[in-house]
Formats: structure tokens, C-alpha cells, sequence
């Protein structure tokens, strides 16, 4: 059995490499920065309580996972506080010459308009590109209703972009 | 190229240019937080079986009354460090009292604020005729905590119209709750989870696919009340918690079951009634934290298909039970017994799933008539609890029962709960907890004193009950 120290030093190690990518991952769910910093606190307190029994080499999918359940648990509180606070959001900060700021504002954006699992399962599938498998394992679902979900979130994100004005370059 | 056409593509692209800084975190609190998380979910389980001593020879000596009774709690509930702190009530809970709880006192207060704030809707509705004040009726119901180491308190009214008869006509239901062991939060309705959610996103039980997720809000009110509200378009469902910490959830169905509304009201009319019920004034006497939290197996959901589907491997269970039987009992009987879920009967109740059969074998002194119980695995630990049924465990020791336990080399644990001696007919119960997950019971009564060893003998050679080990029970996400 690890010791306490060993621990701590491999939780401190595993959070410095992984700390940017959970909290892209919670802002891509919750549309919102301060929510995000939250989401992700939350979540890597339970992993740290977790720590001990999580697999060599499976802590990253761990977070993952965790982050996504968190989010789900949280929906309603995250939701009160985006109300309060979307005065202060700070700005997104995005750099991809291929799409205008404000497109890609739009499409980030567009995400917020989906309900929570068809959100997540949205995030896993085409921002964290994992397969319809891998994102079932981590929402614990059937593979069945990965597909539904995603298709019910393009339909509606379709829908949403339909009505602005995004376009996207096919020069790279 | 239009999103429309490649809304992933679009996706990918603007995730993959998001610039993210390094989120600003406190190691150091995350860890001690951690910490935190890991002692409350320390288990009593978990420790025994860490320090992996063989032949534990634990034995409980529960009285009467199950566990040490705590005395009534003084005043004030604090969370029992001694500091005077406030008791953290979603993590708190109330012993359980075979007489139940609440006074008359009580029950008139919310009747008097149901019928005051929900009268008038009724009768609006047609659902009570003009004139007839609706007899609410508020009834105490204390519901298992963490699946039974702790219980809330609630009241519980359903106002059915004339021609209602099943609990699927009820038209309005009030459930007012105690301050503890549930929390504010949506989520979840379920046993499964504690503390308990009052009020979810999901729809049930009006829906079983919904995604309500969109139609469920939060307001706070001026004087500090929270309203989560959900329209189910057949039904309302409003939770209120108040500043005093009680909770209230009400729902109105306008008639889901039906071809079309039958009581129809506007959503507005409906917040509006739910908003002007007044607060409860409870008694929270015996309110305590509830400490370590035990680690149990996620428990089964109260399913009604379940008993119909299991009774062929309830069958079979019992016919190889019978046939281990007949090796030490020449001519014993066993029934085909049945599959029957112990707990609640509502959709968010856990329950445990058993087969149970009936049976008599012949000894040189006496028949002895003897109930054979196989407890699946899901929702409990091996072990006894106190005589009202106290802890996550399946069997409880019987009142002026003597019960001790104690676990072999092999993992196995074994609890026994003899009668009272001058009590007949005598009862003696003896369970056999299987590393595997099961558990077999064997209660025996005779008019003659019963061998504890004989039953211990027929349990030990009971076989592995027929179910589907690879079925595990699933927390609902919504």
C-alpha cells in the first residue's frame, strides 16, 4: 500500500500535467470559467479521495470521468450560478484562424443551449474525440444511447447554428 | 461549408482553438478536503477487512432494543463534537421508532396549511366538490437513510378524487419533510442515495425516458425560501425548502394516466399554492449526525416485473435447497417458495430482493417448521441489526432475542439469533453471509427447544441461489 506521502506526491504530479485539460473539459460543459474552476476543484477532491484505489495509468480517465459526473450532480447549482454571475464571465480567449472569434464563440456557445447529457455526450464525442465505446464507458451508459444523444445534440446544435452567421474556412 | 452541414467538425476545431490558462488551485485544501471524503466514507466493513484478521470472532451482544440508545437529545441539536456547532442536517438523521413519530399537534398545523393553501385549487379543479374541505390527513413515514443507518422523517398526504382508487388517480401530493438526511439539491430521487434529493429532473414517476432537465428551475424567494420547480406538461412538482430547514414537495397531476387532463390548472395557479403554504414548525428532537458513513453495496429499486421474472430461479433455488436438505433430513419439505422484494413499494424505494420458501424437517424430538430466505446480493452488509431493524443489514435480532456473529477463516459470516427460552414456541434464526455476496437464512420454530447447530448444519449446506450475478443495481442519473 502507498504511503500517505507517496500519494499526495503522485495526486500533485498527475494534477500539474493534467490541471489545463480538466479545466477545458469542464468549461466545454459548463460554458462558464468560474463554474469550470469549480467543477474542477470538485472533482479533483474526489479523485484525491479515491486516490488509492484507482488503477496505475487509469487516473486520467478517472478525472474524466469524475469531472463529467460532477458536472452532471451539480446541473441545477451550476445553473442558479451562471444566472448570477454571467455579468462577470471573463472573456473566452480562442485563437483559430480558420473561424472568426465570434464564430467560434457561437459554437462553444451553442453547447450551453443542449441539456446536460446530451451536452456531455456532445463534449466526449467531437471535443474530446473519444468513440461512441469509450464515451458510453465514461457517462455509464449503453452505447445505444451515446447515439441517440449525440444525435438528438447535432440536431439541436444544427438547429442553433442554422440561425447565425457562422461559416468556416476549409483553408488550413 | 456551412455548420449545418458539419456541426463535429465546427465542434472540433472551436474546442481545439480554445485557450485555456492553468486553473488557480489550492493543492493543499484539495487534499485535506480528500482526506475528509475518504474518513466519511471510511466504513466499519472496510476496516475489518483491511487488517485482514482471520477468524474474527466479533460478537454482538444486541439487547432488547438493538443498539445503545442514545438519550433524548437535549435542546438545540449540535453535531456531537461538543462545540455547540449546529448538527449539518443533510448529513444527519433520526433513530428509528417502532411507535413512529410526531404528535397530533403536528398533523393539524399541516393539514390546516395544506387545506389553506390548496383548498381552493381543489375544488377549482373539481377535484373536491364545492363546500367539502379536503381531509389531508398527513401521516408519519420515516424512510430509510443510507439504506437504513439512519432515517428521515416526513409527512405524507395524497388527495384522490371521488372516483380515485389506485395510487395512480391521486391528483395531489404533499410530502412535508423533517430537517435531515436529504438536501436541497435536485437530483436523484432515489434511496439509493444519501443524503436524499427531494425533487428531480427526470420526470418519474409520470415518465420513465424523460429529459425534463430544460423545464426544471430555481428561484429564491425574498424570505429565503428555494422553489425548484419542474413542468412534466401532465403534472407539476414544486420542493420548497425552507430557512427552518424543513422541505415540502407537491405535485399535481392533471391526469397522466389519461387519454387528457382531467384537473387541469395553470402552472402559475399551482406555484402560487405552493408558495403560500406555510412553513412547518417541527419537532426535531433526536436529530444527530450521522458519522462515518457505512460503505453498502448499491441496493435494488423497488421494480414490480421483478417477482414474476425471478420466480423460475426462485424455483430452482428451492429445489436444490430441498435437495441438500433431504441429504441431512430424510422426508424434509421444502415449498417452491417466491421471489419477493423486502422495502418500500414506491419507484424510488430500495428493496431487497430475496426467495423465500417454507418448509418442516423431523427430528427424534419434534417437527420443526423452518423458513428458508436467500437474500440477494444489493443494498445491505453482511450482519444483524437491532431489534427495530436498525443498519444495512438483512436480518434484524427479534425483541428479547440474544444474537452474536462471527466470521471464518474463508470470509464467511455467520450470525445467530436464538429466542427467548420460555417463549413458545422457540425461534431460532440462523444466517450464512457468503463471501460471494449472497446470504441464506434459516428461522426456525418449535414447540421443543431447537438445536442452533442442526440449523447452522442445513444452512452450511445450502447451494448458491440461481440469479443473475451479472446484474447490478444502477443509481438513476436523473
Amino acid at each position: 500500500m502507498k504511503s500517505k506521502e507517496q500519494q499526495e506526491a503522485e495526486f500533485q504530479s498527475f494534477t500539474a500535467a493534467h490541471r489545463t485539460m480538466l479545466r477545458r473539459q469542464a468549461f466545454l460543459l459548463c460554458g462558464d470559467w468560474y463554474q469550470a474552476d469549480d467543477l474542477v476543484q470538485t472533482s479533483l477532491v474526489k479523485l484525491f479521495a479515491a486516490w488509492k484505489r484507482i488503477e496505475p495509468g487509469g487516473a486520467g480517465a478517472y478525472a474524466r470521468r469524475v469531472v463529467i459526473n460532477v458536472f452532471l450532480s451539480h446541473r441545477r447549482l451550476a445553473w442558479v450560478r451562471r444566472e448570477r454571475l454571467s455579468g462577470e464571465t471573463p472573456l473566452r480567449s480562442v485563437d483559430a484562424p480558420q473561424l472568426s472569434v465570434d464564430a467560434r464563440l457561437d459554437v462553444i456557445g451553442s453547447l450551453e443551449l443542449l441539456p446536460p447529457r446530451q451536452r456531455a455526450t456532445v463534449v466526449l464525442r467531437f471535443c474530446e474525440d473519444l468513440s461512441v465505446e469509450e464515451t458510453a464507458a465514461v457517462l455509464g451508459c449503453s452505447t445505444g444511447t451515446v447515439k441517440s444523444q449525440t444525435a438528438k445534440g447535432l440536431r439541436k446544435l444544427r438547429e442553433v447554428l442554422q440561425r447565425t452567421d457562422v461559416t468556416v474556412s476549409t483553408d488550413h | 461549408m456551412t455548420p449545418h452541414d458539419d456541426a463535429p467538425e465546427l465542434l472540433r476545431r472551436a474546442s481545439a482553438a480554445l485557450e485555456v490558462d492553468d486553473p488557480d488551485l489550492d493543492l493543499d485544501a484539495i487534499m485535506r478536503r480528500g482526506y475528509r471524503e475518504r474518513r466519511r466514507r471510511s466504513t466499519v466493513l472496510g476496516s475489518a477487512a483491511t487488517a485482514g484478521v482471520a477468524a474474527v470472532a466479533a460478537v454482538l451482544a444486541l439487547s432488547l432494543a438493538g443498539p445503545p440508545q442514545t438519550e433524548q437529545d437535549p435542546g438545540p441539536a449540535d453535531d456531537g463534537d461538543g462545540d455547540g456547532a449546529p448538527v449539518d442536517a443533510e448529513t444527519s438523521g433520526y433513530p428509528y421508532v417502532l411507535e413512529g413519530f410526531g404528535t397530533d399537534a403536528e398533523r393539524a398545523q399541516l393539514n390546516d396549511a395544506a387545506v389553506a393553501a390548496f383548498g381552493g385549487l381543489l375544488e377549482y379543479a373539481g377535484v373536491v366538490a364545492p363546500d367539502v374541505e379536503p381531509d389531508f390527513d398527513f401521516q408519519p413515514v420515516q424512510e430509510p437513510g443510507n439504506y437504513g443507518q439512519t432515517w428521515l422523517r416526513l409527512y405524507e398526504s395524497q388527495i384522490w378524487p371521488e372516483d380515485g382508487q389506485t395510487p395512480d388517480d391521486a391528483v395531489l401530493r404533499v410530502e412535508a419533510f423533517l430537517p435531515g438526511g436529504w438536501t436541497a439539491e435536485p437530483g436523484p430521487v432515489t434511496e439509493q442515495l444519501f443524503p436524499r434529493h427531494l425533487i428531480s429532473a427526470s420526470g418519474w414517476p409520470w415518465y420513465t425516458e424523460a429529459d425534463w432537465t430544460d423545464e426544471l428551475t430555481t428561484a429564491e424567494l425574498d424570505d429565503g425560501r428555494i422553489v425548484h420547480s419542474a413542468n412534466h406538461e401532465c403534472a407539476y412538482e414544486s420542493a420548497v425548502v425552507f430557512p427552518n430547514g424543513a422541505g415540502l414537495l407537491v405535485s399535481w397531476d392533471m391526469g397522466c394516466h389519461e387519454p387528457s387532463p382531467q384537473y387541469q390548472i395553470p402552472e402559475e395557479d399551482f406555484a402560487a399554492a405552493v408558495e403560500s403554504m406555510s412553513a412547518p414548525d417541527f419537532d426535531t428532537t433526536g436529530l444527530a449526525p450521522v458519522g462515518d458513513l457505512i460503505e453498502v453495496p448499491t441496493g435494488w429499486l423497488w421494480d414490480p416485473g421483478w417477482p414474476a421474472g425471478a420466480a423460475d430461479d426462485a424455483s430452482a433455488t428451492m429445489t436444490a435447497a430441498h435437495s441438500a436438505l433431504t441429504e441431512l433430513y430424510l422426508g424434509a419439505t421444502l415449498d417452491d417458495g417466491s421471489a419477493l422484494q423486502l422495502g418500500g413499494l414506491e419507484h424510488n424505494s430500495v428493496a431487497t430482493r430475496v426467495y423465500k420458501g417454507e418448509g418442516e424437517y423431523e427430528t427424534p424430538y419434534a417437527d420443526v417448521s423452518f423458513e428458508l430466505v436467500y437474500y440477494l446480493p444489493g443494498g445491505w452488509i453482511p450482519g444483524i441489526a437491532g431489534s427495530g431493524g436498525e443498519g444495512p443489514y438483512p436480518e434484524a435480532c427479534g425483541e428479547a432475542f440474544s444474537c452474536t456473529q462471527e466470521t471464518n477463516d474463508d470470509g464467511t459470516v455467520w450470525a445467530v439469533a436464538t429466542g427467548p427460552e420460555t417463549e413458545l414456541p422457540q425461534q431460532v434464526r440462523v444466517v450464512r453471509f457468503d463471501p460471494a455476496g449472497w446470504a441464506v437464512a434459516v428461522r426456525a420454530s418449535s414447540d421443543e427447544p431447537i438445536d442452533a447447530e442442526a440449523l447452522t448444519e442445513i444452512a452450511a449446506s445450502m447451494p448458491a441461489p440461481v440469479y443473475d450475478a451479472a446484474a447490478v443495481p444502477q443509481v438513476p442519473t436523473d
